[in-house]
């Protein structure tokens, strides 16, 4: 009885740990399937073997996943602007308040320990949204600005909040989308 | 990451002793309760990268410890090479105890720092 | 398509594999098993047959076991190399 419903929770565990979309709950349900897997050993009557997989593959193999995550996290931003069918670097970074925007943008990421990753493009938002490659999408619109994030990311609150403490003057509003790519009112 | 979650800095503070009496009480009964070298040494390493991830040190020696590991790998090639394979062991019954808590020792501080060493340096590496 | 070809593979696969291992009986020969329960301790000394294995009766495999590991730490330093403190 306990050995099939260990066995069941095993398989349950990796397919979740599996088919999950944050990264950092797939490394804890793969901590828990360690865990279940090494008292598998133990009922089985191989005490040596359930130590050492609690130790390494739930206690150091978590860590080493954790250490890695928290170290390597790509933001990828993305600019675009329709407007301009040749898109030059140089309007949007040299000296205007918006290039200090982008700026802004780099260093927040930077200070909550991401690697910000901006590309500029002319393609339309339809294009992006659909690649879900970004994190964020910054759309220029002659003099509306646009930025476009998830709902669910919560680093979006925060820039947020900080540029619209500093950029009052740019015409900037903030649209999210939800996970099937709708987007969600602003309350 | 600067900062430090004191909670979790605390508790981890209390458990450091408990880890490490847990750690030698299975590396020392290897011989005699399940356990042994390995587990008890990969018990230690936990340890010493818990301390990297509550408190965020950098003061272990990289280069120290992979020499000492390297030491320590020659004792543990040469003491089963005479002990073992030298059939001493049959000759001298009364030491095979002995013989076994030494290189359940050996196995484990190796064990502990070679663990120690690839998280730290892959910790210090993705630090930069 | 191509997931589909590939569930179905998969699935395929997964039935043949339970297929073999359900009327798969392996009777293993354990004279030596037998031998080693027996005579640990008088001949090693130990009172947990795991550890009079792996310390006394399979030395080579311990040993190599070792060398594994160093091996890959030797690896892991230099490819590592560059960043870091030390």
């Amino acid at each position: 009885m306990i050995e099939a419903i260990l066995l069941l929770l095993l398989i349950l565990l990796a397919i979740v740990a599996v088919e999950t979309q944050i990264l950092r709950m797939a490394v804890v349900f793969l901590g828990i399937f360690s865990l279940l897997l090494s008292f598998l050993y133990l009922y089985y009557g191989a005490p040596d073997v359930a130590i050492a997989e609690a130790v390494m593959a739930s206690g150091l193999v978590t860590l080493l996943y954790l250490t890695a995550l928290k170290r390597y996290r790509v933001y990828n931003i993305c600019f675009t602007n329709q407007m301009f069918r040749e898109v030059d670097d140089r309007y949007i970074v040299e000296g205007t308040r918006r290039g200090q925007l982008l700026h802004e943008v780099e260093q927040f990421c930077i200070s909550k320990e991401l690697e910000p990753q901006i590309v500029f493009t002319p393609e339309d938002l339809e294009t992006l949204m659909g690649t879900r490659k970004y994190d964020l999408i910054i759309r220029q619109e002659g003099d509306q600005l646009t930025i476009y994030g998830s709902q669910e990311n919560y680093f979006v609150d925060e820039l947020e909040m900080l540029l619209i403490l500093r950029y009052q003057d740019l015409n900037t509003r903030f649209m999210r989308y939800a996970e099937d790519g709708s987007f969600v009112e602003e309350s | 990451m600067k900062q430090k979650a004191s909670i979790v800095s605390s508790i981890t503070g209390l458990l450091y002793p408990f880890i490490i009496v847990f750690g030698i009480y299975v590396i020392l009964n290897g011989h005699d309760t399940p356990g042994g070298g390995f587990q008890g040494g990969a018990i230690l390493a936990v340890l010493f990268i818990g301390r990297y991830i509550v408190a965020h040190t950098d003061d272990f020696n990289i280069g120290r410890a992979h020499n000492t590991e390297k030491a320590l790998l020659v004792v543990l090639i040469l003491v089963p090479v005479v002990f073992v394979f030298g059939s001493l062991s049959r000759r001298f019954p009364q030491y095979n105890q002995v013989y076994l808590v030494f290189m359940n020792l050996l196995i484990g501080f190796k064990v502990a720092l070679g663990l120690t060493v690839v998280v730290f340096r892959y910790a210090f590496y993705e630090d930069r | 398509m191509r997931q589909v070809a590939l569930t179905v593979f998969v699935v395929l696969l997964m039935g043949l594999v339970l297929f073999i291992a359900n009327g798969h009986r392996e009777i293993l020969d354990n004279e030596v098993s037998a031998y080693y329960l027996q005579n640990f301790t008088s001949d090693t000394g130990a009172g947990n047959a795991v550890a009079a294995i792996y310390l006394n009766y399979r030395m080579y495999d311990t040993i190599f076991e070792a060398l594994i590991l160093i091996t890959s730490i030797i690896g892991m330093l230099h490819f590592f190399k560059a960043g870091g403190n030390k």
